[in-house]
C-alpha cells in the first residue's frame, strides 16, 4: 500500500473517530445535530468558520490565480476577507440574538421570522441549486489534485471525498463537523506555511533573491492591468463581499457560538486566520510566478495546474500534506455546506420532527454533488462566483430583517428576479451594457425588494 | 444600519481600492498595502468589538 493511502486510511479513521466522539453529546434533536447544541466555544467556531469559508480554492484556484494574474488576487481575496469582518462586527450578534430567541436552526429559517414560511422554502430551494455546483467544484479541486499526483483515479477520487464527506456529516452533526473543521483548519495552515517557506528556500535560496527579481512581473504587481480590470475585479468582488450573510453553510456558524463572548472570539480568531492563510497563499502563486520567470518552475498556462505541478517537485513527505491539507480542506467546506442545505430540508422543505429527512438528505445531496463532479465543469474560480452570484438573491432579505419594511410577496419577488437574472445572464454570457452579471443581480435584487416592499402592506 | 457604520463601510471600500488610482510601481507595494489595510482593520474590528459582551 502506498504511503498516501496509509495516510489517506489514517485520515479517515481519526476523522470518524472524532465525528462519533462527538455524538455522546446528542444528535438526535434539531438544535443538537445542525448547530450543535448552540454551545461551541470561541476557537472551535472560529475554526469551523474558516475551514467552512476556506475551500479547496485556495490552496489550488487562488494559487493559481496570484499565478496567472498577480496581486490582483490578493486584493479580490482581501477585499472578501475585510467585507466579511465589516458584516459580521455588525450582523453577527444581532443575528445570533435572533436565532437564539426565534430558536432558528437552518440559515432559511432567519428568512421565514420576516417573510414567512415560503419564503424560506424558495430560499432553501435556490440555495440548493446554487450550491450543488459550488460543492462539486470542492470535489473536482481534490479528485483533480489525486489523479494529477497518481494516487488516485479521478473517478475514484471523487467517491472516496464523498463518502467522507456524507459520513462525517451523518455520524456526528455539526458538532462532529466543527471538530474535524478545527483540526483540518489547523493542517491547512501548517501546509500553507511549511509551503510557501520550503518553495522560497528551494527556489530563491538564502540570498533573498525573491524581493530582487519580483520585478521581472511588471505589470502583475500592480492594479487595474490587462486581467483586473475595474469590471473585472467588481464582478468577482461583490459576490464575494456579502459572502457572510448569502451563503448558509457560514450564516448558520453564526447560530452556533456558546454566548456573546465566544461570537467575538470567532469574529477575530478568524479574521486573523483569514489574513494569514490568504497572505500565505498568494505569496505562494506569486513566488511561483517569479521561479517561472527565471526558469526554475514550469510555465503553467491553466491556472488550477500550478499547485499540482508544485506538488510533482516537492518531496514526498510535503506534497502529502499539501494534497491532505487541499483535501482538508474541500472536505470541511463541502460537508458543512452538505449539512447546511440539509437542515434546510429539513426544517423547511419537509419541517419534521424528526431527522430522517434531513440524513437522507446528507446522502442525496452527497450522490448529486458527487455525479456533477464526474462532468468536470468548468473552471473551479467560476463555478464559485456563479454560485455566490445566484445567493445574491437572498441579500437584500437578509439586510431587510434589522432595516426595511417587507413582507412575503417582497421575500418571493426578490428572490426570484435574483435568481433569474443571474442564472440567464450567466447561462447566456451576457453583459448588458458592459455591466457583469454580479453587478446586475446586486442592482435588480435591491430594485424589486425596494418596490414591491412599497406595495406590500 | 446606522450613518457611522454605512461611512465605515464606505470608508473601508475605498481603502481598498486605492491601489487601483494610488500605485504603479513593478514592485510589492500593491502586496503590501493590500496586507496592512487588512490587518490595521481586524485591529481596529478587534478593538471595538468589546461592545457586544456588553450589550
Amino acid at each position: 500500500m502506498s504511503e498516501f493511502l496509509i495516510l489517506l486510511l489514517f485520515y479517515a479513521i481519526a476523522g470518524s473517530a472524532i465525528a462519533f466522539y462527538a455524538r455522546k453529546y446528542g444528535v438526535s434533536e434539531h438544535v443538537d445535530y445542525f448547530i450543535a447544541g448552540r454551545n461551541v466555544g470561541g476557537v472551535i467556531s472560529a475554526l469551523t468558520y474558516a475551514a467552512t469559508t476556506y475551500s479547496a480554492f485556495m490552496m489550488v484556484g487562488l494559487v493559481g490565480l496570484a499565478y496567472a494574474s498577480g496581486v490582483g488576487a490578493v486584493g479580490f481575496e482581501l477585499l472578501y476577507l475585510v467585507g466579511t469582518l465589516f458584516l459580521l462586527s455588525y450582523y453577527s450578534p444581532k443575528i445570533w440574538r435572533l436565532s437564539k430567541e426565534h430558536n432558528v436552526v437552518s440559515p432559511a429559517e432567519l428568512l421565514s421570522v420576516k417573510y414567512g414560511k415560503e419564503v424560506a422554502v424558495l430560499a432553501s430551494i435556490i440555495s440548493l441549486i446554487a450550491l450543488i455546483p459550488y460543492t462539486s467544484s470542492q470535489v473536482i479541486g481534490v479528485s483533480l489534485l489525486l489523479e494529477k499526483s497518481g494516487a488516485l483515479q479521478y473517478e475514484v477520487a471523487i467517491a472516496v471525498t464523498a463518502i467522507l464527506i456524507a459520513f462525517w456529516a451523518l455520524i456526528g452533526g455539526l458538532r462532529g463537523v466543527a471538530w474535524t473543521d478545527a483540526l483540518q483548519g489547523i493542517i491547512m495552515l501548517s501546509a500553507a506555511v511549511i509551503t510557501v517557506i520550503w518553495v522560497y528556500f528551494w527556489g530563491f535560496g538564502v540570498e533573498s533573491e525573491f524581493t530582487s527579481q519580483v520585478s521581472r512581473l511588471g505589470e502583475l504587481l500592480y492594479v487595474p492591468n490587462k486581467i483586473w480590470t475595474p469590471m473585472k475585479f467588481a464582478a468577482l468582488s461583490v459576490p464575494w463581499f456579502f459572502f457572510a450573510l448569502t451563503n448558509p453553510q457560514v450564516l448558520q456558524r453564526l447560530f452556533i457560538p456558546k454566548d456573546p463572548r465566544a461570537l467575538r472570539r470567532m469574529v477575530i480568531l478568524f479574521g486573523t486566520f483569514g489574513l494569514i492563510y490568504t497572505i500565505l497563499v498568494t505569496f505562494l502563486g506569486l513566488e511561483l510566478r517569479v521561479l517561472t520567470a527565471l526558469d526554475r518552475f514550469p510555465a503553467i498556462s491553466y491556472r488550477d495546474d500550478v499547485t499540482p505541478t508544485l506538488l510533482t517537485l516537492m518531496p514526498s513527505w510535503l506534497s502529502l500534506l499539501v494534497a491532505f491539507s487541499i483535501i482538508a480542506a474541500a472536505i470541511t467546506t463541502a460537508n458543512s455546506i452538505i449539512l447546511s442545505l440539509s437542515s434546510m430540508i429539513s426544517r423547511d422543505v419537509v419541517r419534521e420532527g424528526g431527522l430522517r429527512a434531513g440524513q437522507m438528505a446528507v446522502v442525496v445531496l452527497t450522490i448529486l454533488v458527487a455525479l456533477f463532479a464526474m462532468s468536470k465543469p468548468g473552471y473551479i474560480v467560476e463555478l464559485s462566483v456563479l454560485s455566490s452570484t445566484i445567493l445574491l438573491s437572498q441579500l437584500p432579505l437578509i439586510l431587510g430583517i434589522f432595516h426595511w419594511k417587507g413582507g412575503k410577496f417582497t421575500g418571493i419577488a426578490t428572490l426570484i428576479a435574483g435568481f433569474t437574472t443571474s442564472v440567464t445572464l450567466s447561462a447566456f454570457k451576457l453583459s448588458p451594457a458592459g455591466i457583469p452579471a454580479s453587478i446586475w443581480t446586486f442592482i435588480i435584487v435591491f430594485a424589486v425588494f425596494f418596490a414591491v416592499s412599497q406595495m406590500e402592506k | 444600519m446606522c450613518s457611522m457604520r454605512v461611512l465605515e463601510g464606505v470608508v473601508v471600500v475605498l481603502a481598498m481600492l486605492l491601489p487601483f488610482v494610488a500605485f504603479k510601481t513593478a514592485d510589492l507595494t500593491t502586496y503590501i498595502y493590500w496586507v496592512a489595510a487588512t490587518a490595521l482593520y481586524l485591529i481596529y474590528v478587534a478593538l471595538t468589538s468589546g461592545r457586544w459582551v456588553n450589550e
